[in-house]
């Protein structure tokens, strides 16, 4: 195992997490986790990782091969763009349905990327794999993780600003005084840090789902893309005989038009959002953390800080009173500085 | 907008470019599988062995808290009296300048004669959450100088800078510009706004990111995290691609499972790759304020500690190395900077590839490793 693996098996298991969707993108159906014929646990890092990859790809291809097929024999390319297509609200071709057997990509189209930069990022940080970890955040279409944004807001509203917001006034007047005098004033404290966690929460989700949207617009801006490409090959008479060929084709101009949504102002805007509400969800946990913590009499991050802040201070002054006396000893040539602290073999 | 029926229309001209029919598209989907199945029995047989990085035989010369100083061994009986000291970054291992022995900065140097040091910045814990920049340039960076001095018997050496380590190797030029023979840049950001001048999509994204945000927003991250994970890290860079980063464990992952080389150079990439270390949060506080953010280094008004680093000052000379297709650190943001140096021996080359194409790529090896070498040759002379 080298030094950085147990961060980076976080980021592994995102990224695998999230490649059943890439290819459910294309009509593939891929377990979620695949068994890598049991060789993976027992190969070093990354080798594991990457057999696991290397299966789902596999399994991936098959599914396709068995999907396209029919496909391909009933309605020829534009079947197999009309599958690709149909996940694309106002892109889908009028042509043929696929094959009955094959999978409805409009049923499979699920967003493999919206799930937004930061929020992932700290799911990596935290040590989840946000696929495995929640699924209903990751997993779900677009139309389903709107609907839950909205159930979220109505029940975060209702919590904190409606009937809770009552209840708690009425209870901190009757038993507030009690409560403090009874040393339990940590209990109205972690009531109204828990009333923060939900309000933020709720903008998280909400800065979520606008990015989401955003990397959804981009997921159709590439298959406009790609269709340009294509039509531009038709005229030139220049024809592409690979599915995978197609396959990279379809990534190549996907990633331009991510890049270019993602680089606008309203992209640069939207992940800042996602960014300031994932770092605002996370403080407001710590700071939850915190009322325990004091509660318990138990040394939390801060004292932790502290405690290096100063010692790094120290640091700081012992190297600024070394570098005079090293100037003063020094000739011509440089000379060995003193062995405390740094060690020089 | 288009219509749908524009859009009918473009598809229907899309698909008469494609020319897949069933028989052809099984056969390719069945050869592929049959490479990944090949390259699963590779995968069988791969120890760490296979997969060890970073080999060059070197000895350990110095170290302070997580920071260590390697000497790699010389291959020639006398080498060239000045020294190198190459300074990578932290957010990546040192590992990359020896990712493996044929595709090693480290060992083309060393055939060249040349008597190689590098910094190893370590894995910094909680504990190094309050480290600055200073304490990195005017700290870490100053005793390694100090102990190559020594050691070579050498008033000045010369330094090779990597990166956010040649942002450091820069200000550390000009805040002790007498210990410093002659000093390097590759892929360099020095005008951390050279971007908005010539905006390329798909370049430069953590520019335009940094900039997106606040001052405050960048107090929050480091208060929130205090030391930025090195996953988090690894992810910023990923989520600039995004979508091949799917397709370089999908479909481009195919032809590495068929060829043994390309499977090993792959592993071994991903591990350097996994290898990120945390960030020290009061660093990454002063890389986005003052410099994504400020852009404060060309400017001249980048304070650490008690002095302010004035690029006037690298008055050594100075070879600034950028590659052309680096979408990481835009070549805007790296290329055309001479004037702002106070040297009149200044030199740019641009080498091909991307961000670390440039030091493990066959094209750039063939430029950069020969070019330091006689750059540095013809400055170590006299």
């Amino acid at each position: 195992m080298i030094p950085g693996a147990a961060g980076a098996q976080s980021v592994y298991d995102y990224w695998l997490g999230m490649l059943p969707q890439f290819f459910a993108q294309m009509g593939a159906a891929v377990k979620p986790s695949a068994p890598s014929n049991g060789i993976a646990s027992a190969l070093p890092f990354p080798a594991d990782q990457v057999a696991k990859a290397a299966t789902m790809t596999s399994d991936a291809l098959q599914s396709i091969a068995q999907s396209y097929a029919p496909m391909l024999q009933a309605a020829g390319a534009p079947g197999l763009l009309a599958q690709w297509a149909a996940s694309i609200p106002g892109l889908a071709p009028p042509q043929p349905k696929p094959a009955v057997g094959a999978p409805s990509a409009a049923a499979m189209a699920i967003p493999w990327m919206t799930m937004p930069f930061t929020p992932a990022m700290m799911a990596a940080a935290a040590g989840n794999a946000m696929p495995a970890s929640s699924p209903a955040a990751a997993w779900l279409p677009m139309q389903q993780m709107q609907q839950m944004q909205k159930a979220w807001a109505d029940l975060g509203s209702q919590m904190v600003g409606g009937m809770s917001q009552t209840y708690t006034t009425a209870l901190d007047r009757t038993f507030g005084a009690l409560s403090d005098a009874l040393g339990l004033g940590p209990v109205r404290k972690l009531q109204a840090s828990g009333q923060q966690i939900m309000a933020a929460a709720i903008a998280q989700n909400e800065a979520r789902a606008a990015y989401g949207m955003l990397v959804q617009s981009a997921l159709a801006a590439g298959l406009q893309r790609l269709m340009a490409r294509l039509a531009d090959m038709a005229q030139k008479n220049e024809r592409v005989d690979s599915v995978l060929a197609l396959m990279r084709m379809w990534a190549v101009s996907t990633e331009e038009a991510v890049h270019e949504i993602l680089q606008s102002e309203r992209g640069l805007e939207a992940t800042a959002a996602v960014t300031r509400a994932g770092l605002n969800y996370r403080r407001q946990m710590q700071g939850f953390a915190s009322i325990i913590a004091d509660t318990l009499d138990m040394a939390t991050r801060r004292d932790l800080d502290d405690a290096y802040r100063e010692i790094q201070a120290l640091k700081r002054e012992l190297r600024s009173m070394r570098a005079p006396a090293a100037a003063a000893s020094s000739t011509a040539k440089p000379r060995a500085r003193g062995t405390k602290g740094p060690t020089t073999k | 907008m288009t219509s749908p029926t524009d859009n009918a229309m473009l598809a229907s001209r899309a698909a008469s470019a494609i020319a897949i029919t069933p028989m052809t598209m099984a056969k390719e989907l069945e050869a592929a599988r049959a490479k990944i199945g090949g390259g699963l029995r590779r995968l069988a047989e791969i120890s760490e062995d296979d997969l060890a990085i970073a080999t060059v035989p070197r000895d350990e010369v110095w170290r302070e808290d997580m920071v260590r100083l390697y000497r790699c061994k010389p291959v020639v009986d006398k080498p060239h009296a000045v020294p190198v000291l190459i300074t990578y970054a932290l957010v990546g291992r040192f590992q990359m300048i020896d990712l493996e022995a044929d595709r090693s900065l480290v060992r083309k140097l060393l055939a060249e004669g040349f008597d190689v040091y590098f910094i190893d910045w370590g894995m910094p814990s909680r504990a190094q959450r309050w480290l600055t920049i200073d304490d990195y340039v005017s700290g870490y960076l100053d005793h390694c100088v100090d102990v190559i001095r020594r050691r070579s018997e050498q008033d000045t050496i010369n330094m090779l800078g990597i990166c956010q380590g040649g942002v450091f190797t820069a200000c550390y030029a000009a805040l002790f510009p007498e210990k410093v023979r002659a000093v390097a840049f590759t892929v360099t950001p020095i005008d951390f706004h050279g971007d908005k001048n010539d905006p390329q999509t798909g370049s430069g994204y953590m520019n335009r990111w940094a900039r997106a945000l606040t001052h405050d927003d960048i107090d929050a991250l480091v208060e929130a995290y205090g030391t930025a994970p090195g996953s988090m890290v690894g992810f910023a860079f990923l989520m600039m691609n995004p979508v091949s980063n799917f397709t370089k464990y999908t479909i481009d992952l195919i032809d590495v499972m068929g060829d043994e080389a390309k499977l090993l150079n792959f592993l071994r990439m991903e591990r350097w790759i996994a290898d990120r270390p945390d960030h020290p949060g009061e660093v990454l506080r002063q890389w986005f304020k003052d410099l994504y953010q400020d852009n404060k280094l060309i400017k001249n008004e980048l304070v650490l500690g008690d002095r302010t680093v004035d690029l006037r000052k690298i008055t050594m000379p100075v070879l600034n190395i950028y590659a052309t297709g680096d979408t990481i650190i835009p070549v805007s943001c790296s290329k055309g900077v001479g004037e702002h140096f106070g040297t009149k021996d200044y030199t740019e080359i641009a080498v091909p590839g991307g961000h670390i194409g440039t030091f493990v790529g066959s094209k750039a090896q063939k430029i950069l490793a020969p070019s330091l070498a006689d750059w540095f040759k013809a400055r170590s002379a006299s």
